[in-house]
C-alpha cells in the first residue's frame, strides 16, 4: 500500500503573533523567533467538517482522485464535530461517498497521522481495499484559552486529506509505534469526557467545575523531556525495522511542535539543517495535520522523487509513531 | 555534594543550554527573572542539569517553585 497524494486546507481567519501576544502577555518576538510562528489560522463559524471537506476537495482537484474509488475513510481527530456520531460518518455523507465505505475515527493527536498510515495500510491489505483516504482535522482553537501562555502561541487549525492506493505512490515502511500513558497529564483537557462531563444530566454539581478544566492544559517541560528521550529512540527502531541507517534518510518530516523543539531534536540527532523541514511559520502546530502538510508542500515542489522521508509524530497520550516513506 | 561543585554544574548546564562557553551562574541571581533563560531555554537547562546531577526536578512550573533562583538550585542539588 502506498501514499499517493496529500493536500491540505487552512481556515480563512488568520491570527498573527502580535494579536496572540496581546491575548497572552507573551512577547511577539519570542513567539516569532523561538516558537517559530508568525501567524496561524483559526476556525470561526465554520465547522471542522467544512475544513476537512475543503482538504478533500483540494486533494481531488490536485491529484485527480475520484471519490468513488474510496472504500475506506479514516478520520484522525480528538476534537470531532460531535461527541456522537463519529466525524468520518458525517464526512462520508457530505462527500457523497457510497454506503459501502468503511469509515471510522481514530482518537489520536500529534502521532495520529503516522499511526493512521499503519492502520489504514493494514486494513487495506486485510480486506482487499485498493483506495483509502486519511483525513486529519483537530482544531485546537476550540479548546484553547486565549490567555493561556502555555498553549495559545503554539497551535493552529488545519485539515489534511491523504490518498492511499494499492498501485501508485510512496511505499509506506514498517512503523515504530509506542505509548507512555504515564505522561497523559502533560497534555490534557480534564473535563468533557464521560468521567467529568461538561453538563451532567443527573448531577447538577458538575456545573461548578473550574473553567480551566474545560480547556487544553499543557506541561511544556514534560512534553519536551518526553520528546528528547522517546523520539530519538523511536527513530532508531524505525530505521532498524526498515533496514536503514540515519544517513540513508534524505528528509526528516517531524511533527511541527515548535521551531525550538525541532531544532533541539535536530541538534540531538546531529542532523544537517537542510534535511529537517520546518514549515510552521504560517500555520503553527496543527496537531495531526503537520506531517501531511509538510508532505503536501514537498510533493508540490516536486522534490521527493526517489527520496526516503522519515516521518515522526509525537504528543498527546503520550504517544509516538515513526515510519519511513520511500518515494 | 559541595555547594561549589553544585554551582559549577549549574554553570555547565547553562553553557550547554546557551551554547556559550563563557557563561557562569552567579550566586543570588535568578536565571529567569534576570533574563538569562526564557521558558524554552529553561526546559533544556533542566534536562541538562538533571543529566549532570542525577537529580529529578519537579514536573510543576519551576518558575513558580523558584527553581530558577541559583541559591535555591544550589541547595537542591547539594542536598543528599
Amino acid at each position: 500500500m502506498r501514499l499517493r497524494a496529500t493536500s491540505f486546507a487552512l481556515p480563512d481567519h488568520v491570527v498573527d503573533s502580535k494579536t496572540v501576544a496581546e491575548w497572552s502577555g507573551l512577547q511577539e518576538q519570542f513567539i516569532v523567533e523561538k516558537v517559530g510562528i508568525r501567524s496561524r489560522a483559526f476556525l470561526e463559524k465554520e465547522r471542522p467538517i467544512d475544513l476537512a471537506k475543503a482538504a478533500c476537495a483540494r486533494l481531488a482537484s490536485e491529484s485527480g482522485l475520484d471519490f468513488g474509488r474510496i472504500k475506506l475513510l479514516v478520520f484522525v481527530t480528538q476534537n470531532p464535530d460531535f461527541k456522537i456520531p463519529h466525524s468520518s460518518a458525517i464526512l462520508q455523507a457530505e462527500l457523497g461517498l457510497g454506503n459501502d465505505v468503511a469509515a471510522f475515527d481514530m482518537n489520536l493527536g500529534c502521532s495520529g497521522f503516522v499511526y493512521a498510515l499503519s492502520v489504514t495500510k493494514a486494513l487495506m491489505a486485510a480486506e482487499g481495499i485498493p483506495d483509502a483516504m486519511i483525513v486529519t482535522c483537530d482544531p485546537y482553537s476550540r479548546i484553547m484559552d486565549r490567555a493561556d501562555r502555555d498553549t495559545i502561541a503554539l497551535f493552529g487549525d488545519a485539515a489534511a486529506a491523504t490518498w492511499l492506493s494499492a498501485d501508485a505512490g510512496a511505499e509506506i515502511g514498517r512503523a515504530d509505534l509506542g505509548t507512555d500513558g504515564g505522561g497523559a497529564e502533560h497534555l490534557i483537557v480534564r473535563a468533557g469526557g464521560a468521567a467529568r462531563p461538561f453538563s451532567a444530566l443527573y448531577q447538577s454539581a458538575a456545573a461548578d467545575e473550574p473553567k480551566r478544566d474545560y480547556r487544553l492544559a499543557m506541561n511544556g517541560r514534560g512534553i519536551f523531556n518526553f520528546m528528547m528521550t522517546r523520539v530519538p529512540a523511536s527513530i532508531d527502531r524505525a530505521l532498524q525495522k526498515n533496514g536503514l541507517k540515519l544517513a540513508d534518510i534524505d528528509l526528516f518530516a517531524f511533527h511541527q511542535g515548535s521551531r525550538f523543539l525541532l531544532e533541539q531534536v535536530r541538534d540531538k540527532l546531529k542532523l544537517p539543517p537542510e534535511k529537517v523541514i520546518i514549515n510552521l511559520e504560517r500555520c503553527g502546530n496543527t496537531v495531526s495535520s503537520t506531517i501531511p502538510i509538510l508532505l503536501a508542500e514537498q510533493m508540490k515542489l516536486g522534490g521527493l522523487g526517489g527520496k526516503k522521508v522519515l516521518i515522526s509524530g509525537f504528543g498527546v497520550g503520550l504517544s509516538w509513531a515513526t515510519n519511513i516513506l520511500s518515494f | 555534594m559541595e555547594k561549589q561543585k553544585a554551582l559549577e554544574l549549574i554553570s555547565q548546564a547553562l553553557r550547554a543550554t546557551l551554547k556559550d562557553p563563557t557563561v557562569q551562574a552567579k550566586p543570588g541571581s535568578d536565571l529567569f527573572r534576570d533574563g538569562v533563560l526564557d521558558s524554552l531555554d529553561g526546559m533544556v537547562f533542566f534536562l541538562e542539569l538533571s543529566g549532570l546531577t542525577s537529580k529529578q526536578f519537579p514536573e510543576k512550573d519551576l518558575v513558580e517553585l523558584g527553581f530558577f533562583n541559583v541559591d535555591k538550585l544550589v541547595d537542591f542539588i547539594s542536598a543528599d
